[in-house]
């Protein structure tokens, strides 16, 4: 309802006024996440830094349930205030559309973060039944539910326990934990994303794309491209080129670069460990800036036209968001480090134990996804032009589904 | 365009409707355990004197057969004194002739809450094929319809494989004693133990709820002159040193009090009997055919001459 008020009244203010508006939208947006999110963890943080210089000071913790989304629906209602204030969007009048779009049930509880200037309009408009969409949006409907329940929770079992019990486990069956945790994720976090732009599509709604096959990255430029990109759009519309972007010295874009990816890891929760997750990022990520500025080393990031290239670069790529996954999986960065540790202890170049065919069958699903690269999602089969060969994929989907779809998991994004 | 798209879905749904048709029919015609058990149990209600109750320790571990007075194990895999209790209250007013109730006690028997996991699907089934009412099972569940909807796909489609191949799905004898712990050596014991002993461990001391459900069974069989027999099956030394030493103590202590405070109650504590052999056991904490027919012998003979338990 602020949002909305003060949208509507920055419309008519003046200069000064505008900023006063701003500043107060953005006062309640971000404050009521950090009561809900933070506040017990910089609390906390705190206390532990006067403990160590030797004075202990006594605190207060709140015990609150956190809103299912806060994180999602928090931004979304930001960058319509940030939109209208830079007169990007004008302010909507209906309250209705308004909170239809900030409550948009395919994509409240974990996206994809919708902007106001593609979202909002479309409340607005007549929606006319259209077949094609229809069709394409249950198509994203059964590949999601099959990333998710089929990919995502059969990953799960493996990973928790892995996760749970890394000491008894070997160097190289931990680093295959860590894989089969970042396929759970992206079943997890793709699958739903799937099912919500296809819901909405099915009722008429285009929902920007969330994720564009992203292991099958060259670099970890690439990767955020097609990560969560409706967060890292965010991020780099409201928070990246506001600090200047990439047209500044050095050290304000290493600078920059940082501060991007710790406040994406702190989105994710208040937590060391998706500090040191962004961190991870941000640092390989300066790096690969660095080595596109080069002249000499650029050739690594150029387009060779080799399959042998193209392998071996989205295999690094993967290898690194790999061994991230583990600090945004593990529970404590103690943890995290231990598990990284006995990844990188002499036991990496034995023989994992557990089931090999489920990981060959994963490589065997990023082969389809490779497949599929060029088009627009997983399912997108409209170009065969055989009834009977599309019918079979789709029956076969859903057996798959029904048949092999791992124990019931909660979505991973619901807690942020 | 909309009349083509619904008329499209309905097509594409129609091999879903018939494959979930065929199973709903599956579960309704084959006899399961739960349709099985009580179809035994209501045709011989005058004969049975001795009611079985409890989960997998009792369904595989208690054979009425080596019992001397005629018993029925109505105890069925996972079977929660939630269950034994809704059972024994349906049927103990018919069992003319009841004069002993056996309730097997194993690790989480007593922390074990309602509707846990595996009460997911089991609880359609008693309500379905045992003809309970189940007050867990709310009145908007849609599930209570559709008995196919309640297990995964891949589960009925095991179970429909075995049914082609053994033309049954039942899994127990006339006395309803499990019949598929077949003998082994027990040379994986070892090896079991830890992954059964993780997977039993619950963490929860509070046994307020079952002990409630188990006063409740021994109140009305002190009134109709019947006795209780709580009885601690025998299990593997190795999973037994790797379970919570506290929970076993407050398991043995919980069953203790309840047989001291009420006259008609025995407590038969077999969970380190020295007379197990590794060739009873078909794994940690369940007792093979040999295992269940030595061991029914002996709780038999504690049964018969209650002063003789040792």
């Amino acid at each position: 309802m602020i949002d909305f008020l003060v949208g509507r009244q920055l419309k008519s203010a003046l200069r000064n006024q505008r900023k006063i508006l701003f500043g107060i939208s953005l006062f309640f947006n971000l404050g009521v996440l950090f009561i809900f999110k933070y506040f017990n963890f910089f609390i906390e943080t705190f206390t532990e830094a006067f403990l160590l210089f030797g004075k202990p000071i006594s605190y207060s913790s709140v015990q609150l349930i956190l809103p299912v989304g806060i994180s999602f629906y928090t931004f979304q209602t930001l960058s319509y205030t940030i939109d209208v204030y830079r007169r990007r969007i004008e302010p909507t009048d209906d309250v209705v559309s308004f909170f239809a779009f900030v409550s948009f049930f395919p994509q409240l509880v974990a996206g994809p973060i919708e902007r106001a200037s593609n979202l909002l309009p479309q409340f607005q408009k007549t929606r006319i039944f259209n077949y094609n969409k229809s069709i394409d949006g249950l198509r994203l409907i059964l590949g999601g539910l099959f990333k998710k329940m089929v990919i995502a929770d059969n990953c799960a079992l493996i990973a928790n326990n892995l996760f749970e019990n890394y000491t008894e486990y070997s160097g190289s069956t931990l680093f295959c934990g860590a894989i089969f945790f970042g396929f759970q994720i992206y079943g997890d976090f793709s699958g739903y994303s799937d099912i919500a732009i296809g819901s909405a599509r099915l009722l008429g709604f285009d929902l920007m794309k969330n994720f564009n096959f992203p292991y099958l990255s060259k670099n970890l430029i690439e990767f955020w491209r097609r990560w969560h990109i409706s967060l890292s759009t965010w991020f780099r519309d409201y928070v990246y080129i506001p600090l200047g972007g990439n047209r500044v010295s050095n050290a304000r874009l290493i600078f920059n670069i940082l501060i991007v990816f710790l406040l994406s890891g702190l989105w994710h929760g208040a937590n060391l460990t998706f500090l040191f997750w962004g961190l991870i990022h941000g640092i390989v990520l300066i790096c690969t800036v660095f080595i596109g500025k080069n002249t000499k080393l650029r050739v690594f990031l150029k387009d060779q036209k080799s399959l042998i290239i193209d392998f071996f670069r989205v295999g690094i790529t993967f290898f690194i968001v790999t061994i991230a996954w583990v600090f945004f999986r593990a529970e404590t960065s103690v943890e995290a480090f231990g598990y990284i540790d006995q990844i990188f202890s002499g036991s990496f170049f034995s023989i994992p134990e557990g089931n090999k065919l489920f990981l060959i069958l994963l490589i065997g699903y990023l082969l389809i996804e490779w497949f599929q690269e060029k088009r627009e999602h997983l399912l997108d089969i409209s170009y065969i032009s055989s009834k009977p060969i599309r019918y079979l994929i789709y029956y076969g989907t859903l057996f798959l589904v029904f048949y092999y779809g791992g124990d019931l998991q909660t979505f991973i994004y619901f807690q942020f | 365009m909309m009349k083509v798209f619904i008329k499209k879905i309905v097509v594409f749904l129609v091999p879903i409707l018939i494959v979930w048709g065929g199973l709903e029919y599956f579960y309704i015609t084959v006899e399961s355990n739960y349709s099985y058990k009580h179809q035994i149990i209501r045709t011989s209600y005058d004969d049975i004197e001795t009611l079985i109750l409890g989960d997998s320790h009792a369904f595989f571990g208690i054979n009425p057969e080596y019992l001397d007075i005629k018993a029925l194990n109505l105890s069925n895999i996972s079977q929660s004194l939630y269950f034994d209790q809704l059972l024994f209250e349906k049927h103990v007013d018919s069992l003319s002739n009841l004069q002993n109730v056996i309730i097997t006690i194993g690790y989480y028997s007593l922390s074990q809450l309602k509707n846990t996991k595996e009460d997911v699907w089991r609880k359609y089934f008693y309500r379905s094929q045992m003809e309970l009412d189940v007050p867990i099972i709310g009145p908007f569940d849609f599930k209570k319809y559709s008995l196919s909807m309640t297990r995964r796909f891949d589960n009925s489609v095991s179970l429909i494989h075995k049914y082609l191949e053994k033309g049954t799905i039942i899994g127990c004898d006339a006395n309803g004693w499990g019949t598929y712990y077949e003998n082994t050596s027990g040379e994986l014991l070892d090896i079991e133990s830890k992954a059964t002993a993780e997977r039993h461990e619950d963490f929860l001391l509070n046994f307020e709820e079952n002990i409630i459900r188990l006063q409740s069974i021994i109140a009305y069989c002190k009134k109709i002159n019947c006795n209780v027999y709580l009885v601690d099956m025998p299990v593997y030394k190795g999973y037994l040193e790797l379970l919570d030493s506290n929970k076993l103590e407050k398991i043995t202590s919980s069953c203790n009090d309840l047989a001291t405070n009420n006259n008609n109650v025995m407590y038969i504590d077999l969970r380190q009997d020295s007379r197990l052999e590794k060739s009873d056991l078909y794994d940690p904490d369940h007792l093979n055919h040999k295992g269940a027919k030595k061991y029914t012998k002996i709780i038999n003979a504690i049964i018969s001459d209650p002063k003789n338990d040792d």
